[in-house]
């Protein structure tokens, strides 16, 4: 394997590993409770309050609730699956024909792109506005154009092999 | 016919490299089966009871102020969203560690520990997969102490996976420049079947990538923050008194979740038939089919992988029978990997058998 090989190994396994932590810290928060009941929970919280008690405004804590939860959930989905990817593209490395020095770079841009990516959406959660938005969006945008770099060497170069000798 | 041989560490009997591949092959096929299931019998079903609900027993009871009516028809949409949430969960995770296993598969070439070690990870890996799904999907039949006994059994079955990615992660590092790994990878995707999964899947990848960047500006800023505000305004309306108008708004609220699910479900599904797609052009060395029918079950897939997930999301656009379309299409990649696995079942019982592959 090439360094950016490795690289590209190690850090899937790792952030695949940090994505199940994640997943594990907020199954335990959540006290295993799925998605769709806490949406249901945290919607009705915020929006019929007032039918209990009419004395009573919808607070705005039960309002964030659910975007907490999807943000938990989207970190914990992407990071997972986007190191799946990686783990993906690590093993295409002998057909993608790019020069080394370009895989090398492109490799670092999907590594930082996915960790920008997953710390976006959690700190949407911490951060009003738009520095964590962006953050993510710039994290998937690495994202995205370093796919689109190894795809391009991927299609440029996937003729049939050379047999080994 | 095709086979690599027993040389390489894929082709070892009862190698690590092969448990993960049945096992990954295994709970790939069971977590998509399991997915269209839900999707035909499960999902439409409760998403029309829940709409329902709203409309027969909700709203009406706002506008009575009816506490009990309201209490019951509250418990019953979250025994419905528990139940959807539950075979959900199963079908995403069971999915997941499929792809893991596939992956690390293809990765035990290069591992540095030897065969044992990395045997009893292989188990981690397959036996945590098995329990945490399994054990998340029994969770919603059981009683409430069973059920306490069910979570934990799944988190157990979690900690296993991550032990296994652990150790795999560390027998991978410092792992020596293996020069055959090159030429072992290029070999095994030189047939015309690999060529078209690996094509088909990075296109698929690239285009659910796109596709979930430009849903993320939509959800964020027009759905997310508009399905509170239709369900306020459901709420409000009924205890106006305006039955007209709290129904309206509550068939939006349920409109746009049902759009927002059906939405993100193209999104990762385009994604994860393409991560799907390359893991199967990785292992068509070791499907024991001729090359004309592999090709065939390759462009029956790519066919079905392609087009599921344009399907789902016209369904959120032109209803119910683009997700008849999606899930028959979905359908036809699950008989393309069935296909594919029986090729598996093929080659291991020759190896096994000690025939010449």
């Amino acid at each position: 394997m090439t360094s950016s090989q490795k690289l590209l190994v190690n850090a899937a396994l790792w952030l695949t590993g940090v994505g199940i932590i994640v997943g594990f810290l907020q199954a335990a928060l959540v006290r295993y409770e799925t998605f769709p009941v806490l949406q249901h929970r945290a919607h009705w919280a915020a929006a019929a309050l007032p039918v209990q008690d009419s004395a009573s405004q919808p607070t705005p804590s039960a309002e964030r609730q659910a975007f907490v939860y999807t943000r938990l959930i989207d970190a914990h989905t992407h990071v997972i699956k986007v190191a799946t990817v990686m783990l993906l593209v690590a093993l295409l490395f002998p057909l993608i024909t790019i020069p080394e020095g370009k895989k090398r770079m492109l490799t670092v841009l999907f590594v930082v792109g996915n960790v920008f990516f997953p710390v976006g959406v959690v700190a949407e959660i911490y951060v009003e506005g738009y520095p964590a938005e962006t953050l993510a969006a710039v994290g998937a945008l690495l994202i995205i154009i370093a796919f689109a770099g190894f795809l391009w060497g991927l299609v440029r170069g996937s003729d049939p092999p050379a047999p080994v000798p | 016919m095709t086979g690599s041989g027993t040389k390489n560490a894929l082709g070892r009997q009862l190698s690590a490299a092969r448990i993960l591949i049945f096992g990954g092959v295994s709970l790939i096929l069971a977590g998509m089966l399991l997915g269209e299931i839900f999707a035909i019998f499960v999902s439409h079903v409760a998403t029309a009871q829940v709409r329902r609900e709203w409309l027969a027993n909700m709203i009406p009871a706002i506008e009575r102020q009816d506490r009990l009516a309201l209490s019951s028809g509250y418990n019953r949409i979250e025994d419905l969203s528990a139940r959807r949430g539950r075979i959900m969960d199963t079908h995403s995770h069971i999915i997941a560690f499929g792809f893991l296993a596939l992956g690390l598969a293809l990765l035990q070439p290069a591992n540095k520990y030897p065969e044992h070690a990395r045997r009893w990870l292989a188990l981690c890996i397959i036996a945590g997969g098995v329990m945490q799904s399994l054990f998340i999907f029994v969770s919603y039949w059981l009683v409430p102490g069973s059920r306490e006994w069910a979570l934990s059994a799944s988190a157990v079955g979690g900690a296993l996976i991550l032990a296994g990615v652990l150790g795999n992660s560390l027998g991978l590092r410092g792992a020596h420049s293996h020069r055959d790994f090159a030429h072992e990878t290029s070999r095994r995707l030189a047939s015309p079947s690999s060529r078209i999964l690996v094509r088909t899947g990075a296109v698929l990848i690239f285009v659910g990538m796109w596709f979930g960047f430009y849903y993320a500006w939509i959800f964020v800023t027009d759905h997310e923050p508009h399905q509170l505000a239709l369900l306020k305004s459901a709420t409000h309306s009924a205890m106006a008194g305006d039955s007209s108008a709290a129904r309206d708004a509550i068939l939006n609220y349920r409109g746009l979740l049902s759009r927002t699910a059906i939405v993100t479900a193209a999104h990762s599904h385009v994604i994860e038939m393409g991560i799907m797609a390359i893991l199967l052009g990785f292992v068509q060395d070791f499907v024991f089919l001729s090359n004309p029918w592999k090709r065939r079950w390759a462009i029956v897939f790519s066919i079905g992988a392609a087009i599921m997930p344009v399907c789902t999301y016209c369904a959120s656009l032109y209803g119910l029978l683009f997700a008849g379309f999606a899930d028959a299409f979905g359908l036809m990649s699950v008989i393309a990997l069935f296909a594919m696995l029986s090729g598996l079942i093929r080659n291991g019982g020759v190896l096994e058998g000690g025939c010449p592959s």
